[in-house]
């Protein structure tokens, strides 16, 4: 009996010594049996997708994901017709046709049955539902990130996705971009010596209950207000957040740690060996919060005092020696005998091309991503835990295993917000 | 190693101490909450209360609650308090309300009472499957799911054989998952097995039999072999998908067996699982394999390697790596370079002291990345060689392999190449070398020396490599190149400074900008200094005071403007001061007027200072476009 829930609890986590040990990966090629004779990929090796959410960072994402050969996208859904319409236009130009259909209501593309994966890039506010309601349908997922926006929502998705056998690949890509992957080896290799201080660039946690003043509400087939609040609290209709000024209202974004710390505490969690983890205990200073993991590594969050690097910087610190690095590619290391580990990466920045290759992979051979939902869900947790450190402004304890702030009941509170009827995990 | 029950336990009592004291505040202010949602308060006001009272909601905030919950506009804000409240009052209140809720609002209380688990709901979820409202239905169905006490766990069952549609499956998968979580592995198999035979829809049946595989651990072996000789893909797909969370020898040696049986396209999946899986024992396959017809079959063993391979693989996989096929060699290259293993290593060196022709380039390429240090002779050999593509891959894997002791003959080659494209690639491996050198400070005055003699044109590349490199003798070699009197040199020297990557660069830049009056390199030297200033992570005081600085060293409106906009990425009360400063200077006005209101748009905290910003602005009337956007920050200040 125990052997058996051992086994069915063993939760897709990262194959974390295969993603940091291949920091020179290569392109991957496409199997040439793939290829029909025009050079277009054979119907059966096609990845039939969709997209849910064509804002920015969405028609970003639908762009790269457009330049797979092994991709054939067939929908676009978004709550505002213009958006949609522009994707759609999009995708029809690059396959020269008028195939691409929209969609306002995400379950019409998801009961689709020839649609094998979903790009999820809506709002913060509905990326745990929305990879819920397709993992529920049996797609695979790659969901930009943040992926949750409490404790209680980063474990249901993770949840879901492992109860439906889907491979989900969160938007932190820096998981598959080679300085980072380089910093991590040298931390998890002992490279550093004993790794003890792992920092994580967040920004300022603030977040606000205010609202914007009402405007007139458009029509529904214009821009679906009700469907783009979704789970969060109904407010009036202000045209500023529909095109993008939603972040740093708490109905809508977790915050500053949560903004940055997506990429850079999952990043640490690695360095750390501790995808399967959070820290122990958190303390609020400033804009920052320190926390400790079990193992006694220290995780630094904070905004400032960063060499330079370039944005999400992270840096890992040994008693031998540390190394620092960020969205420039550069990389600092320390003490001198380090520099030898330096490498020069062209194929640097923030390009998320080989995070989605590798989900493509994954989706056709079963494998498990560097971002799957355990792994991203862990990393959020710690996020969300330190954002109600901080907004509480006292230390807390945390235990991992059951998610909860032990014998504080205000902090337990505010693992999960309720999601506005009629939806549901 | 502090343990976590030690942490946890301290922490616990600090943050009880802190508790304790705030009790009362939060007494009073839970009172205070009481009375908006009491009053005749705005929605958005009353909704703000329910939210504070998620978290500090006491016993006497329930019946207030609770009378919410029908409410048109405020039923969600009292759910969004009362779910998070671990009081059985509130699941008494929640299994009332389901007696007089409708619609949205029942399903709304439904939704929460399965978050809490109420076991004591069941009965009245269970009379909920029968509505005639089918969101209902589904909720309840959700509901009891959460609950899975066995009670739910049968009526769920019961239901699936009447309607096995979506929800009612879904209800089934996740009262599984909780039978498991709750020890109770038989029963959940059972229930994944009534499910996976059921008319639930495909993709259900399909995650049933992944999760009733995995909660049969080791004896989930048979069931997963039925799934891989069977003639359902997406079923041998989810079962490749369960062998990789059951890894045992047993599992590896049942995909193996699969590798004849099976079609070309699905050989190759196993292959990649047993890779995956690092199923050493699978290594005779795997060589096997890359002779295989099939290219994806190639590519998988190939990739698979990668894996388990061992130094008895580098001679099948050069060969592979310099075939025609270019698909099979792209994928046996890149194993080369990620297979693990100083045998690996020794086997590339003695290849590459064969000088086959026709694996040479990729042999030094390999030497390169894998940074096989005894290589080194070697490299500096093929370095002469008189073809191009030879003579570039060597430099390049020399700069990723030489130490100290041979920097001085990189820098010669650099001097003395004539091809622009050569100085390049050599440069480039210059600076790769010198960044990897234990000695930063010393190399770089080595290297700077070297350079000292050189024509003027190569101060370019000699101040290219101080910016990559980095540190205090590289950028004090570089500030001195600013003052140089030849203008070529002060050309590139200003050029790199403002590329510079650490925010150590910001007083020399700001200093040149002081000093070197007029002309185009005064101006880089304040756009650098801006650039610090805008891109770089630093204390926002620090931040702050460098913007004040800029402002007052800037001769030109042009980069005090650049300089207001920085602060607009950095909104604080200070950076909003700083740009009311200059609100009185006529060409500065309308700039620092938009950014204070960008700013003010972005402040989570009401002050007297924004508000006499907004003020003073509104009264200027600037730009009428800035009207409503400032009545709109007045109005979220409370004004």
């Amino acid at each position: 009996m125990s052997n058996n829930q051992s086994a069915h609890s063993r939760r897709r986590f990262l194959k974390s010594a295969v993603a940091a040990s291949a920091v020179f990966a290569t392109p991957h090629i496409i199997p040439s049996s793939a290829l029909g004779k025009d050079g277009a990929v054979a119907p059966s090796e096609r990845i039939v997708m969709g997209a849910i959410g064509v804002g920015g960072r969405g028609s970003y994402d639908l762009g790269i994901f457009l330049q797979r050969p092994e991709v054939q996208f067939v929908g676009i859904c978004d709550t505002q017709a213009d958006r949609r319409n522009k994707a759609k236009k999009t995708v029809d130009e690059k396959y020269a046709s008028q195939d691409c259909k929209t969609y306002s209501d995400m379950f019409e593309i998801l009961a689709r049955d020839d649609v094998d994966a979903m790009l999820i890039a809506t709002g913060d506010r509905w990326h745990t539902l929305a990879s819920i309601i397709a993992a529920k349908a049996g797609k695979d997922i790659y969901c930009e990130k943040p992926l949750s926006l409490t404790i209680a929502e980063s474990r249901a998705l993770a949840d879901a996705i492992e109860r439906y056998g889907r491979v989900y690949q969160a938007g932190t890509q820096r998981r598959n971009i080679r300085n980072f992957m380089l910093a991590i080896e040298l931390a998890q290799s002992g490279k550093l010596g004993k790794l003890h201080t792992v920092h994580a660039n967040t920004l300022a946690p603030a977040t606000t209950h205010d609202c914007l003043p009402a405007e007139p509400e458009p029509v529904k087939d214009v821009v679906d207000w009700d469907r783009w609040l979704g789970p969060t609290p109904w407010r009036p209709y202000n045209s500023l957040y529909v095109q993008g000024r939603w972040r740093g209202y708490f109905d809508f974004h977790g915050g500053g740690i949560l903004e940055w710390g997506s990429h850079t505490i999952d990043l640490c969690q690695w360095a750390n060996s501790a995808d399967d983890t959070t820290p122990v205990h958190f303390e609020p200073r400033g804009n920052s919060v320190v926390a400790r993991y079990a193992n006694g590594v220290k995780l630094v969050m904070r905004d400032t005092g960063w060499l330079g690097m370039g944005t999400c910087s992270v840096r890992f610190e040994g008693d031998e020696g540390f190394v620092e690095t960020g969205d420039s590619g550069k990389m600092q290391l320390g003490p001198g005998k380090l520099r030898q580990e330096h490498r020069v990466f062209t194929d640097v920045g923030t390009d998320p091309t080989s995070h989605i290759r590798e989900f493509l992979r994954c989706v056709k051979s079963r494998g498990v991503t560097a971002a799957n939902a355990n792994v991203a869900a862990q990393s959020h947790v710690a996020a969300h835990a330190a954002y109600v450190a901080w907004q509480l402004g006292r230390p807390l304890a945390f235990d991992p295993v059951k998610e909860e702030f032990p014998g504080d009941e205000e902090a337990n509170r505010m693992r999960s917000r309720a999601w506005r009827e009629p939806w549901r995990v | 190693m502090l343990s976590t029950q030690r942490v946890i336990a301290a922490t616990c009592f600090l943050s009880t101490v802190c508790f304790l004291s705030q009790i009362t505040h939060a007494a009073d202010e839970a009172t205070k909450l009481h009375s908006i949602l009491k009053s005749d308060a705005s929605i958005r006001e009353k909704g703000v209360a329910c939210k504070r009272l998620a978290v500090i909601g006491r016993k006497e905030s329930i019946p207030i609650l609770a009378e919410l919950l029908s409410h048109d506009q405020l039923s969600h804000s009292a759910r969004f308090a009362l779910e998070a409240m671990p009081n059985a009052a509130v699941d008494r209140v929640f299994r009332e309300s389901l007696k007089t809720l409708k619609r949205t609002q029942l399903v709304g209380v439904i939704n929460s009472i399965g978050l809490r688990k109420d076991t004591e709901a069941d009965s009245r979820l269970i009379e909920l499957l029968d509505s005639s409202d089918s969101q209902v239905e589904a909720a309840a169905s959700a509901a009891l799911a959460q609950i899975a006490n066995e009670q739910s766990v049968v009526a769920i069952l019961q239901r699936l054989k009447s309607k096995a549609d979506t929800a009612i499956a879904d209800a089934c998968l996740t009262c599984a998952e909780r039978l498991m979580a709750s020890n109770q592995s038989d029963r959940a198999i059972e229930v994944y097995d009534v499910l996976r035979q059921s008319d639930a829809p495909k993709h259900i049946r399909v995650a049933a039999t992944y999760s009733a595989i995995r909660a049969r651990g080791s004896s989930g072996l048979s069931l997963l072999r039925e799934q891989l000789q069977g003639d359902d893909d997406e079923l041998f797909a989810i079962a490749l998908q369960a062998a990789r969370d059951l890894p045992n020898d047993d599992v590896s040696a049942a995909l193996t067996a699969e590798i004849d049986q099976q079609a070309a396209d699905r050989k190759a999946l196993l292959i990649t699982a047993l890779g995956d899986l690092r199923a050493n024992a699978a290594l005779p396959k795997l060589r096997d394999s890359v002779k295989a017809d099939s290219p994806a079959v190639r590519i998988a063993a190939i990739r698979g390697l990668r894996q388990i391979g061992t130094s008895e693989d580098v001679e099948l996989l050069l060969a592979v790596a310099t075939s025609d096929d270019e698909a099979t060699a792209e994928a046996a290259r890149k194993t080369l370079k990620d297979l693990s293993g100083a045998t690996i290593d020794e086997a590339i060196a003695e290849e590459l002291a064969e000088k086959d022709s026709k694996r040479y380039d990729l042999l030094i390429e390999l030497a390169g990345s894998r940074r096989i240090a005894s290589t080194v002779p070697m490299l500096f050999a093929a370095a002469e060689s008189r073809v191009e593509s030879t003579r570039f891959a060597a430099v390049r894997a020399l700069g990723e392999t030489i130490i100290s002791n041979d920097l001085d003959k990189l820098v010669q080659r650099v001097l003395a190449v004539e091809s622009s494209e050569e100085r390049a690639v050599t440069a480039a491996a210059l600076t790769a070398a010198c960044i990897r050198m234990a000695d930063r400070e010393g190399t770089v005055e080595k290297v700077a020396a070297r350079f000292s003699q050189a024509p003027t044109e190569m101060r370019s590349v000699l101040f290219e490599l101080m910016r990559d490199v980095g540190g205090d003798a590289a950028l004090k070699r570089t500030v001195a190149g600013a003052h140089d009197p030849r203008d070529a040199v002060r050309d590139a020297a200003t050029r790199v400074l403002g590329e510079w990557s650490t925010a150590d660069v910001a007083p020399e830049l700001l200093k040149l900008a002081q000093t070197l009056k007029g002309g185009k390199y005064q101006i880089r030297a304040m756009r650098g200094y801006i650039r610090v200033i805008r891109q770089f992570g630093l204390p926002l005081d620090e931040r702050v005071a460098m913007s004040r600085q800029a402002l007052r060293a800037a001769e030109r409106n042009d980069e005090k403007i650049l300089v207001l906009h920085a602060l607009l990425r950095f909104p604080a009360e200070e950076s909003l001061a700083l740009s009311m400063d200059h609100f009185g200077d006529s060409g500065l006005k309308r700039t620092a007027a938009h950014v204070a209101v960008g700013i003010a748009e972005r402040l989570p905290v009401k002050s007297a200072q924004t508000v006499e910003a907004m003020q003073r602005i509104q009264s200027s009337g600037i730009d009428p476009r800035l009207e409503s956007r400032i009545k709109a920050v007045l109005t979220k200040l409370g004004i």
